[in-house]
């Protein structure tokens, strides 16, 4: 009878996934340069998986290709002389390694045809030389693979999963249960490109293979494809991956599940006995979200965040084209990460409404499909291109959703998503590192976050003020459409704003993306002169503090109320502007890139009102009072 | 007992409002000293901008200010290194100023210099007390660790258990501390048997709890009032000054009060046997 049941179950299961397709289209859409077809096996008690199956590449050149390239990214951690650990001395955004528990992938098998390749995978370091890194390898292949051709590898590999670092691995909670994130896990192929995708010059003789190791502060790139993964874990584990479930089956030893996605260029997945599963659906898209149990109270504020990001991304940009969103609140450094069609989330026991961090997290992880899945940028090249317009959409979204107040909404203190990026990118030397930066040349992490989501952010939100609102969504939805399921550069980025906006933008990216320009006008004077008529004459003089130059938007007010708008191109030192009329007030119109708000203002004859001073004045003497009572408490 | 003790705390503000006025205006003084530059500080960081910041909260023109203020809000925050050790002191001498005023009528800086200095050696043993106490919750904190299974329980008592019950040991610490203060004054004895009438301050709870509700309620006024009136405008400003201060009258006011319940609830000193 119990294996009936068994059996309907599975069935059951089997039957209800399997008509599910995982995007709304009815045949993939990118250029499927890649297949993998694996069987994995968690074993919890060893920390390990075992994996075998087929990976296809298929050679886009049209010149013969005989080395094929993989990153093995978990080698990453096996010990302390690897790049990444050189790189960040075992701390990864807060999170330290593990001394005794590190990670590994071991390849164990490698055939063509039969053909064994195994002992011709050699490790190379294209980008430091550390003869100790281990994380991408090639391979020559004894036969090329000739243009338009497919090769189909059998492989097998082992892999040891690191305690969680870099968002990948296992923890113990302190319940005794376990969690596994399970990343960058299997050998997956580099990129190649061919002539004319992305910097390979059009006019040269064959592609190459664009394949980086695994730095701290960098994340990934690959090429869209199929993965059909089947995977099997204990009987009581609960699983969230990449793609749709078309099979899931029990039996007493194993649980197997099988999952399909395409037009895809990772497969992430994570497994754990203690998840809480919550489900709702938002349009054609099944929302699943995974939580630790102590967190549950927490899993709507979770789907209304994914919702509001689903909402505005399809508005804004195009639409979420999968059929699937997992959400998973992972334990430790596993939080606040990007798959395809699977993030990490996050939060803490206890989470005041009024703190919105794992709001925040939910829409800037959503982003992510779009901005790194679907506009699937080299995030080792240009990481500006998936976290900073990525994190300049997050602000637009926290800020119109949830703001005044979006992240922390106190009374009294409110504080907004975009100004909080902004303060990050003034928190240090403005003029340090530009957007276009390799991610392992900032010369640290703080300063890899500071400038490629904060800056990136800023930067972006200055354009948009120049642009106009219409213009930039216009340009970010004609970027979408034309280079979804491709790996686009900043160079496209600035050819479709350029095309859009019907102008040169040359001086801003040249300035702010490619360059590390800093901008600060100053209200430098403001005079009024007598004329012999006895009407007045009004001198406004603005001068430009720093390198960068970005048109400015004068505006003076009269003492009569009257306000008039004057634009400046920002080019020369300096400006005057002679205007008829007594000037009581000119401001520049506030520019987030600038670096100094407080002196874009001027005030005729100075601004002696001392409602400033007394406001606080009152309030601080009242804070103080308080103070010394609740001193008096303790002593 | 605490409706009697109350009726006195009343009492105590009705009878000797100067005692109110010296309580508030010493605070309000003594706040000044940080305040006035702290606020002269912003003013003249802020340039022309100024109109603005008082207008509305800003972050990116707050944090231009604080930028360029820096300097000198550094040096308002050093004056804490002497302004605070000052209050303490005048906090114990203030405290049995009002309890000798209030038991004799009269006499509130002649009671707060003779017995100021055992009234802040008193309030060093509490602050003792109160650090070994913190120290034992810490204790408790590890030990339960190691006892208890994670899961929710054990959350709820560190998040939750131990915070309020550090809340719980500050005020019944304090609260010994002043039953001490007025032992030492109204019973005229020595340190020693001070301090043990701290142990013996349980008949005061009920007292104390309603004065010190009374003293949170007023501080969560004033916390409503200060988020709500944006004070933009000179009018406002002036009028969030003023609400500001009438309910820091008042909380002095509560502290004689409490004070007179104090006297009112600690016994007199019993008569020698007659002959």
């Amino acid at each position: 009878m119990r294996s009936f049941l068994v059996l309907l179950v599975a069935c059951t299961l089997t039957t209800l996934a399997s008509a599910q397709r995982p995007t709304t289209f009815d045949e993939p859409q990118s250029e499927l340069r890649v297949r993998y077809t694996l069987e994995v096996t968690l074993r919890p008690a060893t920390r390990t998986i075992e994996g075998s199956g087929q990976l296809q590449w298929r050679n886009p050149d049209r010149v013969p290709v005989d080395t094929l390239q993989f990153h093995l990214y978990l080698n990453a951690f096996r010990d302390a002389n690897t790049t990444f650990m050189r790189e960040s001395g075992g701390m990864h955004r807060g999170f330290s390694a593990s001394d005794s528990n590190h990670g590994a992938i071991n390849i164990t098998g490698l055939a063509v045809r039969g053909e064994n390749l195994l002992d011709s995978l050699m490790f190379i370091r294209p980008d430091d030389g550390n003869p100790d890194d281990y994380t991408v390898a090639a391979l020559p292949l004894p036969n090329p693979v000739q243009p338009g051709d497919s090769i189909i590898l059998d492989v097998t590999f082992e892999a040891s999963l690191p305690q969680i670092v870099a968002r990948t691995g296992w923890m113990e909670k302190d319940d005794g249960s376990l969690f596994f994130m399970v990343a960058q896990w299997f050998p997956k192929l580099g990129v190649y490109e061919i002539p004319g995708q992305r910097y390979v010059p059009v006019d040269a003789p064959r592609g190459r293979w664009n394949t980086h190791q695994f730095h701290a502060n960098s994340e990934f790139y690959a090429d869209f494809g199929i993965y059909d993964i089947t995977i099997h874990v204990p009987p009581d584990y609960v699983v969230g991956a990449t793609g749709v479930r078309t099979h899931a089956h029990d039996s007493p030893d194993v649980r197997t599940l099988r999952y399909y996605a395409e037009d895809v260029h990772d497969f992430a997945w994570t497994a754990s006995p203690v998840f809480r599963e919550f489900t709702t659906t938002w349009r054609h898209v099944n929302l699943r979200l995974l939580m630790q149990p102590e967190h549950a109270r927490q899993a709507e504020r979770h789907f209304k965040a994914a919702r509001i990001a689903l909402e505005a991304f399809d508005e804004i940009i195009g639409p979420y084209p999968y059929t699937t969103l997992t959400l998973v609140d992972g334990v430790g450094g596993s939080n606040g990460m990007e798959y395809p069609t699977l993030i990490t989330c996050g939060t803490l026991q206890i989470m005041p409404s009024w703190v919105r961090m794992p709001e925040l997290v939910t829409i800037h992880e959503f982003g992510h499909q779009y901005f790194y899945g679907m506009l699937a940028n080299n995030e080792f090249e240009e990481a500006w291109l998936d976290e900073g317009v990525n994190s300049y959409m997050e602000t637009r979204i926290m800020d119109e959703a949830y703001g005044p107040g979006s992240v922390l909404d106190l009374p009294g203190l409110r504080i907004d998503d975009g100004p909080s990026h902004r303060l990050m990118y003034l928190s240090t030397a403005p003029e340090r590192g530009a957007l276009f930066t390799w991610s392992w040349k900032y010369s640290n992490d703080f300063d890899y976050g500071r400038i490629t989501y904060s800056k990136a952010a800023t930067v972006l939100r200055a354009l948009e003020q120049y642009l106009g609102r219409a213009v930039m969504d216009r340009g970010l939805r004609t970027y979408y459409e034309r280079w979804r399921f491709r790996h686009p550069t900043t160079r496209d980025v600035q050819a479709v704003m350029e095309e859009v906006a019907e102008e040169d933008l040359d001086w801003f990216f040249s300035q702010y993306v490619y360059g590390t320009a800093v901008v600060d006008y100053e209200l430098a004077e403001l005079n009024l002169t007598q004329l012999p008529d006895y009407s007045f004459k009004s001198t406004v003089r603005v001068r430009r503090l720093r390198n960068g130059i970005f048109p400015q938007v004068l505006r003076v007010r009269f003492t009569n109320g009257r306000e008039e708008m004057h634009e400046w191109d920002g080019v020369s030192e300096e400006e005057t502007f002679q205007l008829r009329g007594q000037v009581s007030e000119a401001w520049l119109e506030q520019n987030p890139i600038d670096v100094h708000w407080l002196n874009n203002r001027i005030v005729a004859q100075g601004d002696s009102s001392p409602k400033l001073a007394l406001k606080y004045a009152a309030k601080s003497t009242a804070w103080m009072q308080h103070v010394w009572h609740l001193l008096g408490f303790l002593f | 007992m605490t409706r009697t003790a109350l009726a006195c705390g009343w009492q105590a503000i009705r009878r000797w409002p100067i005692l109110t006025l010296i309580i508030y205006g010493v605070g309000v003084a003594m706040a000044f000293l940080i305040a006035i530059p702290f606020a002269v500080a912003i003013q003249d960081a802020a340039g022309s901008s100024k109109g603005l910041l008082a207008g509305s909260f800003e972050l990116g023109l707050w944090y231009d200010t604080f930028r360029e203020a820096r300097g000198d809000l550094f040096t308002v925050a050093l004056h804490l290194l002497w302004v605070v050790p000052l209050y303490l002191v005048w906090d114990a001498a203030s405290s049995v100023g009002l309890c000798f005023a209030l038991a004799n009528g009269h006499g509130f800086w002649h009671g707060a210099g003779r017995f100021a200095g055992r009234s802040v050696v008193i309030g060093l043993v509490y602050l003792a007390m109160l650090i070994a106490v913190l120290a034992g919750l810490i204790a408790m904190i590890e030990a339960m660790g190691l006892l208890i299974a994670p899961g929710a329980v054990r959350f709820y008592l560190q998040a939750v258990g131990i915070p309020v019950g550090l809340v719980l040991a500050v005020l019944l610490i304090n609260l010994m501390r002043d039953a001490s203060r007025a032992a030492l004054v109204v019973q005229d004895v020595g340190l020693g048997r001070a301090l043990r009438a701290g142990l013996a301050a349980w008949p005061m709870t009920g007292a104390y709890v309603l004065w010190t509700a009374a003293a949170l309620g007023i501080l969560a006024v004033s916390i409503a009032l200060e988020s709500s009136l944006n004070a933009g405008t000179m009018g406002s400003a002036v009028i969030l000054a003023v609400g500001l201060q009438v309910l820091m009258l008042l909380r002095a006011a509560v502290r004689v009060a409490w004070h007179g319940s104090l006297v009112a609830l600690t016994p007199l000193p019993s008569l020698p046997a007659g002959g």
